[in-house]
Protein backbone atom coordinates (compact mmCIF):
# COMPACT_ATOMS: atom_id res chain seq x y z
CA UNK A 1 0.00 0.00 0.00
CA UNK A 2 1.22 3.62 -0.73
CA UNK A 3 2.08 5.83 1.90
CA UNK A 4 0.53 8.92 2.06
CA UNK A 5 3.68 11.09 2.29
CA UNK A 6 4.08 9.78 -1.34
CA UNK A 7 0.62 11.17 -2.28
CA UNK A 8 1.11 14.29 -0.88
CA UNK A 9 4.89 15.06 -2.16
CA UNK A 10 2.81 14.38 -5.79
CA UNK A 11 -0.11 16.67 -4.64
CA UNK A 12 2.29 19.43 -4.12
CA UNK A 13 4.53 18.88 -6.97
CA UNK A 14 1.22 19.35 -8.73
CA UNK A 15 -0.19 22.29 -7.01
CA UNK A 16 2.92 23.74 -8.45
CA UNK A 17 3.15 22.98 -11.35
CA UNK A 18 -0.49 24.21 -12.09
CA UNK A 19 0.22 27.60 -10.27
CA UNK A 20 3.41 28.56 -12.38
CA UNK A 21 2.40 30.18 -15.01
CA UNK A 22 5.38 29.92 -16.62
CA UNK A 23 7.16 31.43 -13.35
CA UNK A 24 9.15 29.03 -11.94
CA UNK A 25 9.94 25.29 -13.22
CA UNK A 26 9.06 22.47 -10.95
CA UNK A 27 11.14 18.96 -10.02
CA UNK A 28 10.21 16.65 -7.54
CA UNK A 29 13.52 15.68 -6.51
CA UNK A 30 16.69 17.22 -5.13
CA UNK A 31 18.85 17.67 -7.83
CA UNK A 32 22.05 18.93 -6.22
CA UNK A 33 24.22 18.53 -9.81
CA UNK A 34 21.85 21.68 -11.10
CA UNK A 35 23.40 23.73 -13.61
CA UNK A 36 22.72 28.04 -13.24
CA UNK A 37 22.40 28.42 -17.18
CA UNK A 38 20.18 25.48 -17.31
CA UNK A 39 16.67 26.74 -15.32
CA UNK A 40 17.70 30.16 -17.39
CA UNK A 41 14.73 30.23 -19.75
CA UNK A 42 12.54 30.84 -16.47
CA UNK A 43 15.77 31.98 -14.19
CA UNK A 44 13.90 30.22 -10.95
CA UNK A 45 13.41 26.55 -9.89
CA UNK A 46 11.70 24.77 -7.16
CA UNK A 47 12.22 21.33 -6.15
CA UNK A 48 9.98 19.31 -3.81
CA UNK A 49 11.08 16.16 -1.82
CA UNK A 50 10.06 14.38 1.45
CA UNK A 51 12.31 15.69 4.04
CA UNK A 52 11.29 13.01 6.74
CA UNK A 53 8.91 12.40 9.25
CA UNK A 54 7.78 10.66 12.52
CA UNK A 55 5.10 8.74 14.37
CA UNK A 56 3.99 8.90 18.25
CA UNK A 57 3.95 5.76 19.59
CA UNK A 58 0.92 3.59 20.22
CA UNK A 59 1.21 1.34 22.74
CA UNK A 60 -0.68 -1.35 20.70
CA UNK A 61 1.69 -0.96 18.30
CA UNK A 62 -1.13 -1.39 15.43
CA UNK A 63 -1.66 2.20 15.08
CA UNK A 64 -3.45 4.27 13.96
CA UNK A 65 0.14 5.47 12.12
CA UNK A 66 -0.44 9.34 12.42
CA UNK A 67 2.73 10.64 10.32
CA UNK A 68 3.73 14.05 10.92
CA UNK A 69 6.04 14.92 7.55
CA UNK A 70 7.60 17.46 6.70
CA UNK A 71 8.73 17.98 3.10
CA UNK A 72 11.23 20.68 1.98
CA UNK A 73 10.56 22.91 -1.10
CA UNK A 74 13.90 23.89 -2.68
CA UNK A 75 13.77 27.25 -4.43
CA UNK A 76 16.34 28.63 -6.93
CA UNK A 77 16.85 31.43 -8.79
CA UNK A 78 19.46 32.90 -10.92
CA UNK A 79 19.66 36.05 -12.78
CA UNK A 80 22.28 37.54 -15.26
CA UNK A 81 22.80 41.37 -14.82
CA UNK A 82 20.62 43.73 -16.90
CA UNK A 83 21.36 46.35 -19.31
CA UNK A 84 20.24 47.80 -22.18
CA UNK A 85 22.15 45.57 -24.42
CA UNK A 86 20.38 47.57 -27.87
CA UNK A 87 21.96 50.52 -26.58
CA UNK A 88 25.76 49.13 -25.82
CA UNK A 89 25.46 47.00 -29.35
CA UNK A 90 24.55 50.18 -31.49
CA UNK A 91 27.78 51.23 -33.03
CA UNK A 92 26.59 54.48 -33.93
CA UNK A 93 25.33 55.18 -29.83
CA UNK A 94 26.99 58.23 -28.53
CA UNK A 95 29.60 58.71 -25.77
CA UNK A 96 26.30 60.02 -23.44
CA UNK A 97 24.05 57.39 -24.67
CA UNK A 98 26.54 54.50 -23.59
CA UNK A 99 27.43 56.10 -20.32
CA UNK A 100 23.30 56.01 -19.85
CA UNK A 101 23.08 52.34 -20.63
CA UNK A 102 26.05 51.67 -18.41
CA UNK A 103 24.59 53.75 -15.46
CA UNK A 104 21.25 51.71 -15.39
CA UNK A 105 22.91 48.29 -15.36
CA UNK A 106 21.35 45.92 -12.83
CA UNK A 107 24.06 44.14 -10.98
CA UNK A 108 23.35 40.42 -10.96
CA UNK A 109 22.99 40.06 -7.32
CA UNK A 110 20.65 42.63 -6.92
CA UNK A 111 18.17 40.88 -9.47
CA UNK A 112 18.37 37.60 -7.86
CA UNK A 113 17.95 38.56 -4.90
CA UNK A 114 14.64 40.16 -5.34
CA UNK A 115 13.65 37.62 -7.96
CA UNK A 116 14.26 34.55 -5.19
CA UNK A 117 12.16 37.05 -2.85
CA UNK A 118 9.53 37.41 -5.79
CA UNK A 119 9.86 33.15 -6.23
CA UNK A 120 9.13 32.78 -1.93
CA UNK A 121 5.81 35.05 -2.09
CA UNK A 122 4.88 32.78 -5.15
CA UNK A 123 5.25 29.64 -3.75
CA UNK A 124 4.16 30.61 0.13
CA UNK A 125 0.95 31.62 -1.42
CA UNK A 126 0.12 28.80 -3.46
CA UNK A 127 0.82 25.92 -0.89
CA UNK A 128 -0.61 28.30 2.00
CA UNK A 129 -3.80 29.13 0.12
CA UNK A 130 -7.05 28.42 1.80
CA UNK A 131 -8.66 26.61 -0.78
CA UNK A 132 -5.32 24.67 -0.42
CA UNK A 133 -5.94 23.47 2.94
CA UNK A 134 -5.87 19.80 1.65
CA UNK A 135 -3.21 20.76 -0.97
CA UNK A 136 -5.47 19.74 -3.85
CA UNK A 137 -6.51 15.95 -2.37
CA UNK A 138 -9.86 14.58 -1.85
CA UNK A 139 -8.96 13.23 1.21
CA UNK A 140 -8.36 15.60 4.18
CA UNK A 141 -4.54 16.38 5.05
CA UNK A 142 -3.89 18.10 8.91
CA UNK A 143 -1.82 20.61 9.85
CA UNK A 144 -0.50 22.08 6.55
CA UNK A 145 1.69 24.19 7.60
CA UNK A 146 5.06 26.39 6.41
CA UNK A 147 7.04 26.30 10.10
CA UNK A 148 10.34 27.61 8.41
CA UNK A 149 11.59 29.71 5.53
CA UNK A 150 15.61 29.71 5.30
CA UNK A 151 16.94 32.19 2.53
CA UNK A 152 20.86 31.70 1.76
CA UNK A 153 23.27 34.61 0.47
CA UNK A 154 23.46 34.91 -3.64
CA UNK A 155 26.87 33.87 -4.90
CA UNK A 156 27.94 33.10 -8.39
CA UNK A 157 27.98 30.19 -10.12
CA UNK A 158 29.59 30.66 -13.84
CA UNK A 159 28.72 33.92 -15.42
CA UNK A 160 25.02 34.25 -13.18
CA UNK A 161 24.52 34.90 -9.85
CA UNK A 162 22.38 32.52 -7.91
CA UNK A 163 20.25 32.65 -4.55
CA UNK A 164 18.19 29.62 -3.05
CA UNK A 165 15.77 29.25 -0.14
CA UNK A 166 14.17 26.28 1.58
CA UNK A 167 10.75 25.97 3.20
CA UNK A 168 9.74 23.48 5.63
CA UNK A 169 5.76 22.34 4.71
CA UNK A 170 4.45 20.11 7.61
CA UNK A 171 1.16 18.52 7.68
CA UNK A 172 -0.30 15.14 9.17
CA UNK A 173 -1.43 12.46 7.61
CA UNK A 174 -2.43 8.70 9.43
CA UNK A 175 -0.71 6.43 7.16
CA UNK A 176 -2.51 2.73 6.47
CA UNK A 177 -0.59 -0.09 6.55
CA UNK A 178 -1.33 -3.96 5.11
CA UNK A 179 -1.91 -6.01 8.06
CA UNK A 180 -2.65 -9.96 8.47
CA UNK A 181 -4.22 -9.42 11.85
CA UNK A 182 -7.31 -11.37 11.78
CA UNK A 183 -9.33 -9.56 14.53
CA UNK A 184 -12.74 -10.22 12.75
CA UNK A 185 -12.24 -13.83 13.17
CA UNK A 186 -9.54 -14.43 15.70
CA UNK A 187 -9.99 -17.88 17.57
CA UNK A 188 -11.75 -17.66 21.01
CA UNK A 189 -10.59 -20.46 23.46
CA UNK A 190 -13.37 -20.66 25.47
CA UNK A 191 -12.28 -22.21 28.73
CA UNK A 192 -14.18 -22.49 32.31
CA UNK A 193 -12.36 -19.86 34.77
CA UNK A 194 -14.38 -20.35 38.33
CA UNK A 195 -14.18 -17.36 40.44
CA UNK A 196 -13.48 -18.13 44.02
CA UNK A 197 -17.16 -17.76 45.54
CA UNK A 198 -19.12 -17.46 42.04
CA UNK A 199 -20.00 -20.46 40.26
CA UNK A 200 -21.93 -19.05 37.47
CA UNK A 201 -18.69 -16.29 36.28
CA UNK A 202 -17.00 -17.59 32.49
CA UNK A 203 -14.36 -15.92 31.34
CA UNK A 204 -13.08 -16.18 28.09
CA UNK A 205 -9.44 -15.70 26.66
CA UNK A 206 -9.05 -14.61 22.55
CA UNK A 207 -5.91 -15.55 21.27
CA UNK A 208 -4.33 -13.76 18.17
CA UNK A 209 -3.12 -15.31 15.17
CA UNK A 210 -0.15 -13.28 13.25
CA UNK B 1 66.80 44.82 -22.61
CA UNK B 2 65.68 42.41 -18.88
CA UNK B 3 64.31 39.42 -18.84
CA UNK B 4 61.20 41.03 -17.30
CA UNK B 5 60.96 43.04 -20.10
CA UNK B 6 61.47 40.42 -22.55
CA UNK B 7 58.63 38.65 -21.43
CA UNK B 8 56.37 41.92 -21.56
CA UNK B 9 57.13 42.19 -24.86
CA UNK B 10 56.32 38.39 -26.08
CA UNK B 11 52.52 39.38 -24.84
CA UNK B 12 52.34 41.40 -27.82
CA UNK B 13 52.58 37.96 -29.49
CA UNK B 14 50.94 35.34 -27.29
CA UNK B 15 48.05 37.78 -26.15
CA UNK B 16 48.26 40.16 -28.98
CA UNK B 17 49.05 38.57 -32.12
CA UNK B 18 45.57 37.72 -34.36
CA UNK B 19 47.27 34.50 -35.56
CA UNK B 20 47.83 32.60 -32.12
CA UNK B 21 45.53 33.80 -29.23
CA UNK B 22 44.66 37.68 -29.93
CA UNK B 23 41.14 37.91 -30.44
CA UNK B 24 39.59 42.00 -30.72
CA UNK B 25 38.13 43.15 -27.27
CA UNK B 26 36.22 46.53 -26.44
CA UNK B 27 36.53 48.38 -23.80
CA UNK B 28 33.36 50.41 -22.31
CA UNK B 29 34.52 52.95 -19.73
CA UNK B 30 31.42 54.00 -17.39
CA UNK B 31 31.53 57.52 -18.71
CA UNK B 32 30.68 56.24 -22.38
CA UNK B 33 34.70 56.44 -23.62
CA UNK B 34 34.71 52.90 -26.15
CA UNK B 35 38.47 51.85 -26.13
CA UNK B 36 38.84 49.40 -28.96
CA UNK B 37 41.75 47.92 -31.51
CA UNK B 38 42.77 46.04 -28.40
CA UNK B 39 43.65 42.93 -29.10
CA UNK B 40 43.41 40.33 -26.04
CA UNK B 41 43.20 36.30 -25.11
CA UNK B 42 39.75 35.38 -24.18
CA UNK B 43 39.29 31.59 -21.75
CA UNK B 44 35.87 31.26 -22.89
CA UNK B 45 34.68 28.23 -19.75
CA UNK B 46 36.27 27.33 -16.69
CA UNK B 47 36.28 24.39 -14.18
CA UNK B 48 35.36 24.94 -10.61
CA UNK B 49 33.96 22.82 -8.25
CA UNK B 50 30.62 23.84 -6.33
CA UNK B 51 30.02 23.89 -3.02
CA UNK B 52 28.88 20.64 -2.82
CA UNK B 53 32.45 19.19 -4.43
CA UNK B 54 30.90 18.84 -7.95
CA UNK B 55 33.14 19.41 -10.70
CA UNK B 56 31.82 21.75 -13.35
CA UNK B 57 32.68 23.58 -16.92
CA UNK B 58 31.15 26.85 -16.50
CA UNK B 59 31.25 29.41 -19.25
CA UNK B 60 32.32 32.17 -17.64
CA UNK B 61 34.59 34.46 -20.28
CA UNK B 62 37.91 35.17 -18.96
CA UNK B 63 39.77 38.26 -20.62
CA UNK B 64 43.79 38.88 -20.55
CA UNK B 65 45.04 41.74 -22.39
CA UNK B 66 48.65 43.51 -22.37
CA UNK B 67 48.64 46.36 -19.35
CA UNK B 68 50.79 48.41 -21.68
CA UNK B 69 48.10 48.47 -24.66
CA UNK B 70 45.69 50.07 -23.12
CA UNK B 71 45.28 53.45 -22.21
CA UNK B 72 43.24 53.51 -19.18
CA UNK B 73 43.17 50.54 -17.04
CA UNK B 74 39.14 49.25 -16.17
CA UNK B 75 38.76 48.81 -12.41
CA UNK B 76 35.76 46.49 -11.20
CA UNK B 77 35.70 49.24 -8.29
CA UNK B 78 35.56 52.41 -9.60
CA UNK B 79 32.24 54.26 -9.86
CA UNK B 80 30.26 52.88 -12.56
CA UNK B 81 30.30 49.99 -14.93
CA UNK B 82 32.65 48.99 -17.70
CA UNK B 83 31.41 46.89 -20.52
CA UNK B 84 33.28 44.41 -22.42
CA UNK B 85 32.66 43.06 -25.60
CA UNK B 86 34.12 39.63 -26.69
CA UNK B 87 33.69 37.77 -30.04
CA UNK B 88 30.91 35.20 -29.50
CA UNK B 89 33.10 32.10 -30.67
CA UNK B 90 37.12 32.02 -30.35
CA UNK B 91 37.26 33.90 -33.85
CA UNK B 92 37.98 37.43 -34.98
CA UNK B 93 35.12 37.20 -37.19
CA UNK B 94 32.42 36.33 -34.98
CA UNK B 95 29.61 38.10 -33.76
CA UNK B 96 29.90 39.94 -30.12
CA UNK B 97 28.94 39.73 -27.01
CA UNK B 98 28.27 42.20 -24.25
CA UNK B 99 29.16 41.57 -20.59
CA UNK B 100 30.20 44.01 -17.66
CA UNK B 101 33.54 43.65 -15.45
CA UNK B 102 31.89 41.95 -12.87
CA UNK B 103 34.58 41.52 -9.96
CA UNK B 104 38.14 43.24 -9.64
CA UNK B 105 40.49 42.66 -12.14
CA UNK B 106 44.34 40.24 -11.79
CA UNK B 107 46.68 42.45 -12.06
CA UNK B 108 49.30 40.65 -13.96
CA UNK B 109 51.84 43.64 -11.90
CA UNK B 110 55.42 42.76 -12.89
CA UNK B 111 54.51 40.49 -16.01
CA UNK B 112 52.79 43.14 -17.96
CA UNK B 113 48.79 41.65 -17.99
CA UNK B 114 45.63 42.22 -16.47
CA UNK B 115 43.03 39.47 -16.84
CA UNK B 116 39.25 40.27 -16.37
CA UNK B 117 36.31 38.32 -14.98
CA UNK B 118 33.39 39.20 -17.27
CA UNK B 119 29.45 39.02 -16.11
CA UNK B 120 26.98 37.79 -18.15
CA UNK B 121 24.17 40.50 -19.17
CA UNK B 122 21.08 40.30 -20.60
CA UNK B 123 18.57 42.64 -22.44
CA UNK B 124 16.63 44.72 -19.72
Amino acid sequence: MTMHFRTIKDAIETLLVNAASGQYRVRGYPDQAFNAAEFADTDRLVQVYYDGGNFPNTSSGRGPYDHRMTFKIQLIASRAAQCDLTVLNDLSATQGQLAAALAAVEPAAKGVDDSIDELIDLVFNVLMDGDNLHLGLSDPVGSRWIERIEKQEPYARGDRAVAEATMDLTCRRTEEVPTTDLLGTVDVIKTDIQNQGDTAARASVEVETT
Amino acid sequence: MNLRELAESHLGVTLENANHFGLPIVFISPSGVTYDAIQGQVLYDTRAVTDLGVEIIAHNPVVTVRKSSLTRVPLASEKGTWAVKIPATPSPTASTETYILGRQSEDGGSLGFVRFYLSKTVQS
